[in-house]
């Protein structure tokens, strides 16, 4: 637990780096989702994080973004690719939730608007060490949000039913709360790792 | 709820010997305040107190009286001196209406800006936002995220934007024990603990903030202490 940020971002300086990178996705993911496109992978082991993006037709995009690149220069990038769209006007300014009813990749959105916009609950909420390392999903029902232990030396995928959520819900906090709740990874599922880390995979509610 | 405890029973020359060396007293007053031991006029107090602003020293000791210089009533002062509970109110949380979205709080933060607590919901585990959760989850009451906003630290800490609509905003609740005589009692700061309420000014088609969103004791993933919803000053 700490009172700042583990890795600050310029552009709000309560926020953790990858704040808004995962901010200006939403607004991405928002924009294009019925278009087809996902943000498949964001993966944040690395020094400059790395996103990954699918259309139906099978084409694919992988980027290596700023964090603070923006959405208009996200979005430009993906346009080479396949077909992406900005948000609807007032995005910013306009709070949004797409309700339980809504499609799989809206919800997406919504839910990484969530993650983006609550990056406290990764410094200052729970008493030990956390870091966001991944954020994935098969576009249609799971996305599983990759934390990091620093202190147990492992990783927790805390898998987020999309058909369950839509409606604001602080799921940020309650990743990291589900990921520093769960004792011995060798117990459970072994999941592929993340950033060489012994990785396991929980439901968010168990 | 918040706890006066209260020791008496100190024997009258202890307690004579003590007062002498604050105040000359006659032997009427002497009389007076082993009677007022009896009636909470002595012995330990705590109670807790929202910084506002003034700060109250830390790692020294105070006496009771003092703590309106740090902007806590002279009121509610002279009640913990009585020995019985500072708080005017309990903070209860507001009855709940109809829908998660309704208002049930709207105020102004420290620029004046329009806050608003929300209705909200939680789960019983961990999804939800506002008063709800607010409440049920962490054990902070809308006093408490009003406290917060209104009198945060007076450091960049204090209001910052971790998104962009949504501030944070921190401070500092002390709680404090006291030992001695009315309003000189000799008091300490043993615990402080730091409480975080965010506040999204994303607007709903009511024209008004989503408001809160959720609000918790800094490290503390449930429950804050009963003491800090029951601060004095709040």
């Amino acid at each position: 637990m700490s009172a700042r940020p583990n890795r600050p971002a310029v552009r709000w300086p309560a926020a953790e780096w990858w704040a808004p990178l995962l901010t200006d996705l939403a607004a991405v993911q928002r924009g294009s989702a019925a278009l087809g496109l996902v943000v498949r992978r964001v993966s944040l082991t690395g020094a400059t994080p790395c996103v990954e993006v699918g259309w139906p037709d099978g084409a694919s995009a992988t980027l290596r973004p700023e964090s603070e690149a923006g959405a208009p220069a996200l979005l430009e990038a993906l346009s080479a690719a396949g077909p992406a769209a900005p948000p609807p006007d007032g995005h910013e300014h306009t709070h949004w939730a797409p309700g339980v009813d809504a499609p799989p990749l809206l919800k997406y959105a919504w839910l990484l608007d969530e993650l983006g916009g609550a990056s406290d609950a990764w410094y200052a909420y729970v008493p030990v060490r956390v870091e966001l390392l991944e954020v994935r999903t098969d576009g249609v029902g799971a996305v599983d949000i990759g934390v990091g232990r620093p202190e147990r030396g492992d990783a927790v995928r805390v898998r987020v039913a999309l058909a369950e959520y839509g409606e604001p819900a602080g799921l940020g906090y309650a990743v990291v709360e589900r990921a520093v709740g769960v004792e011995a990874p060798g117990a459970l599922s072994e999941e592929e790792p993340i950033g060489g880390l012994a990785t396991c995979l929980v439901p968010l509610v168990p | 709820m918040h706890t006066v405890r209260k020791r008496v029973g100190a024997t009258a020359a202890a307690l004579a010997t003590a007062l002498g060396a604050v105040l000359a007293m006659s032997g009427q007053a002497q009389a007076q305040s082993q009677a007022g031991a009896a009636d909470g006029k002595s012995g330990a107090v705590e109670f807790s107190v929202f910084d506002t602003g003034a700060g109250l020293p830390k790692g020294e000791s105070f006496q009771l009286k003092d703590l309106t210089d740090y902007g806590v009533p002279k009121r509610t002062t002279e009640k913990l001196a009585a020995g019985e509970d500072g708080a005017d109110v309990r903070a209860a949380a507001p009855a709940a209406p109809a829908g998660n979205f309704d208002v049930v709080g709207e105020w102004k933060d420290k620029d004046g800006w329009d806050a608003v607590m929300r209705t909200g919901y939680w789960n019983g585990a961990n999804a939800g936002f506002g008063m709800t959760k607010i409440d049920q989850k962490h054990n902070l009451s809308l006093d408490a995220v009003k406290a917060t906003t209104m009198y945060p630290r007076p450091t960049p800490e204090g209001k910052q934007p971790i998104g962009p609509t949504t501030y944070n905003y921190r401070t500092e609740v002390n709680h404090v024990e006291c030992s001695g005589w009315w309003i000189f009692r000799s008091c300490r700061v043993t615990e402080t603990l730091t409480v975080l309420a965010g506040i999204d000014y994303r607007k709903l088609d009511d024209g008004k903030a989503f408001g809160a969103v959720t609000a918790f004791c800094e490290g503390v993933p449930g429950r804050c202490p009963d003491w800090v919803r029951n601060a004095v000053n709040i």
